[in-house]
């Protein structure tokens, strides 16, 4: 007898069952239209210093989940480097002629798409996060071209980049409980300056973290891999 | 108060979560790679994400704010733990399967 046919299809059949259930399930609530709290955003989106409601949310009405995303990055981060693989393997080193001129113009026009997506994200769709995952695909092109992303061998600046978009997050909760005693309560009349200092913080640190992510460890992040020890087979096998 | 919002969204965004929550389901459980595990949970997650932007009504004739920005956030703390399952996977010794 294959088990394992047999085990496939009766699983197959019981997602297939689920499927049919949560479909049931998500028409049934879609056709609800209950009091959410979007209304409340919408209604009180003039106090949160930015016009574009999803932003309003990100980093004023619900700043605190957006802050521990970040630490859960943060975390992430932290977690993959100290993980990282004994055997690195190198990535493509010796880009060709005209890969390297044509990145070469790709990377500044990323740089300023990336710009103006934070920018816009006070009006329009855009934000920190669209900004650092443009900026984070033009750092993986660099790294997959074989140059070093500027200024990563150098650990203060990396670990500071790191923590400045949870540490901007904290600094403004404290200011706020200073001088409010809420916590994460953005100065009212100072609503746009704050999330802007904000928001450029976190997109740093988004955009760093996703290349640190992609690239596994320092020696990735730099050009010329030096003699590392990377000798791997040191647990036998 | 919104006219907006009436009988649900899109019915193609629903059916689509369903197919996806039930293909991260099967493929989690039926596959024998750990890579393949972790996109099934991937691709479970993106269903679930689906079906929370589609079944939040609009507010006022557009998208519910709330459900899009949780959803950003989710996606990027998905992003986050595949990559640290990923570094996990990779610690895996050669040889260690999951099953047999």
């Amino acid at each position: 007898v294959n088990w394992r046919g047999a085990a496939k299809i009766g699983w197959a059949f019981l997602v297939t069952v689920v499927a049919a259930a949560v479909a049931i399930a998500l028409f049934d609530v879609a056709g609800r239209t209950p009091e959410t709290a979007g209304h409340h955003v919408l209604n009180r989106l003039a106090e949160s210093g930015v016009t574009n409601p999803v932003t309003a949310v990100l980093l004023n009405f619900r700043i605190y989940d957006t802050f521990l995303e970040l630490l859960v990055l943060t975390a992430a981060f932290w977690g993959c480097w100290s993980l990282r693989a004994r055997t690195a393997t190198d990535l493509l080193r010796q880009p060709g002629l005209l890969l390297g001129r044509v990145v070469s113009i790709i990377i500044p026009s990323l740089l300023v798409l990336a710009i103006y997506l934070l920018w816009a994200g006070s009006s329009r769709p855009g934000g920190e996060f669209q900004a650092g995952a443009v900026l984070g695909a033009a750092g993986i092109l660099v790294l997959l071209v074989g140059w070093a992303i500027p200024g990563a061998r150098h650990r203060l600046l990396r670990d500071g980049v790191v923590v400045v978009g949870a540490g901007s997050f904290l600094v403004v909760s404290l200011i706020g409980w200073v001088l409010t005693g809420h916590v994460f309560s953005v100065f009212q009349g100072l609503e746009k300056p704050t999330m802007l200092v904000i928001e450029v913080a976190a997109a740093l640190s988004i955009a760093f973290i996703l290349i640190a992510l992609f690239a596994g460890s320092a020696d990735q992040l730099v050009a010329t891999p030096g003699p590392e020890d990377e000798q791997g087979g040191d647990d036998g096998h | 108060m919104s006219k907006g919002a009436m009988m649900g969204t899109e019915p193609i965004y629903l059916i689509m979560s369903a197919c996806l929550i039930a293909l991260g389901l099967y493929f989690l459980v039926m596959s024998r790679h750990r890579i393949r595990q972790l996109m099934a949970v991937n691709i479970l997650g993106s269903g679930i994400f689906v079906a929370f932007v589609a079944v939040s009504p609009t507010v006022d004739g557009m998208a519910d704010p709330v459900p899009q920005a949780m959803v950003v956030t989710g996606i990027v703390v998905a992003v986050s733990a595949t990559a640290l399952g990923l570094v996990l996977i990779r610690r895996i010794p050669e040889g260690e399967s999951t099953d047999e």
